[in-house]
């Protein structure tokens, strides 16, 4: 609360709470800095998902490099129909609209390309966050998850008509207003460091450098981000169940392949897994 | 032996399942092994069985249309484990329905049919990995 004395002796109170920060059009596209992503940008207060808004927005408006943000989502999505927590004031829901030239066995790739990016940001800006990436793309902090990502792509015939990455970051959250089941298993940047942040801020850093990063992928591939992706690794030489839907894989998760597949040591042999949820037993 | 012949060889066990292969002739001796990995690794990422017979059925089949992976990764038949599936044998489908989803590395791409029709087979079973370029249904078109 900060308090502010008139000459008039009248008090004007304003509370500074996090809601203040909230990541509408005006502020964000004074802060951004890329070429064309979030040039479109729509800032909802409320939605059901911004991924579900942007697919469903007109050719005209949905163009590439547009971004749909909003203050909560009354229907967050995860993987398979997953709920993803959305509370409103505290923390970044969003979701990029990106059309690459690329054939569609490529586009996987933006999972992870999308992961380095917002590790890029968070360790530039948060030194001693130490946040790390479980295959293909979450971003946990002391092995709680920090942020999610989901792609959804739409192909026609061979080609990539669109993909949406949708985004979601645990910001100003504080982990007892969590539901119960999700306290041991979420954390936010506030949780972590022990102090607010803009999102304002946050979301244009990450879509600066993000189109950054999605420019350097088309021209160079995965490559240069492998040293960020497997150096930060959540599950680099850890043992791990890998499922996929109703099969397991069982091993020690090791690097990464070109193709973006998850290398797994098994009693088998070396397994590339292309999909599927990983969970972690232990470190070795 | 050969350079030549060692490479002919080579070639020859490839394409089966043998995985070891030892020759003796003329005081010389050969041994050809095949890592065990590689067929760990083609568990996953390889093309199953049931890819090779949708390419050897009846010439009726021909007539039908086939919708395939744009993409290597886990087949789903349902948006959640705890939904009914997308369509079924028997299904009328309309072009660009969503058929299934195929997903790699958290990217979930929703497969539409190409066209009006009714669902005759579902090639691939749910949570069975598929290749690119692997047939997941065939629809006969409505004319």
């Amino acid at each position: 609360m900060i308090l502010l004395q008139t000459g008039q002796g009248c008090k004007l109170s304003a509370t500074m709470n996090t809601a203040d920060d909230v990541p509408s059009k005006l502020e964000v596209s004074q802060l951004l800095k890329s070429k064309f992503m979030g040039k479109s940008y729509v800032y909802l207060e409320s939605v059901d998902s911004t991924s579900s808004y942007l697919a469903s927005m007109d050719n005209d408006k949905a163009v590439h490099g547009a971004v749909v943000a909003a203050d909560r989502q009354t229907a967050g999505r995860g993987r398979m129909q997953n709920t993803w927590y959305s509370p409103p004031g505290t923390n970044l829901y969003f979701s990029v609209l990106l059309q690459p030239e690329i054939v569609p066995q490529k586009a996987p790739l933006l999972a992870l390309v999308t992961a380095a990016a917002l590790m890029k940001v968070f360790k530039q800006k948060y030194p001693g966050l130490h946040p790390e990436v479980k295959w293909p793309n979450d971003i946990l902090v002391q092995g709680r998850k920090l942020a999610g990502i989901l792609c959804e792509m739409q192909t026609e015939e061979d080609k990539v008509s669109r993909v949406i990455i949708g985004i979601g970051i645990n910001v100003n959250g504080k982990s007892e207003s969590y539901p119960f089941e999700l306290r041991e298993r979420a954390i936010s940047l506030r949780d972590a460091t022990g102090a607010t942040s803009s999102r304002q801020v946050l979301i244009a850093s990450i879509l600066t450098e993000f189109e950054k990063c999605y420019e350097l992928w088309l021209q160079q591939g995965l490559s240069p981000f492998k040293k960020i992706l497997e150096n930060n690794s959540a599950t680099r030489d850890s043992e791990i169940i890998a499922v996929m839907n109703n099969r397991e894989v069982r091993g020690i998760a090791r690097g990464i392949s070109d193709e973006g597949y998850l290398m797994i040591e098994t009693s088998d042999g070396l397994v590339q897994l292309p999909a599927g949820e990983v969970h972690i037993k232990k470190k070795i | 032996m050969e350079l030549d012949e060692i490479k002919k060889l080579i070639d020859l066990i490839k394409e089966t399942d043998v995985t070891e292969l030892s020759i003796e002739r003329d005081g010389s001796k050969i041994k050809i092994k095949r890592e065990k990995y590689l067929a760990a690794a083609e568990m996953v990422t390889s093309v199953p069985h049931h890819a090779a017979s949708a390419e050897e059925k009846a010439p009726d089949d021909l007539m039908l249309a086939k919708i395939t992976s744009p993409i290597v990764g886990i087949f789903h038949r349902a948006p959640s484990p705890e939904s009914p599936p997308f369509v079924e044998v028997g299904s009328t489908v309309r072009k660009g329905q969503v058929l299934c989803i195929v997903e790699a590395m958290k990217l979930m791409n929703e497969i539409e049919s190409d066209t009006h029709g009714i669902v005759s087979k579902i090639l691939v079973e749910n949570g069975h990995p598929v290749e690119y370029g692997e047939p997941l249904f065939l629809i006969e078109p409505s004319t």
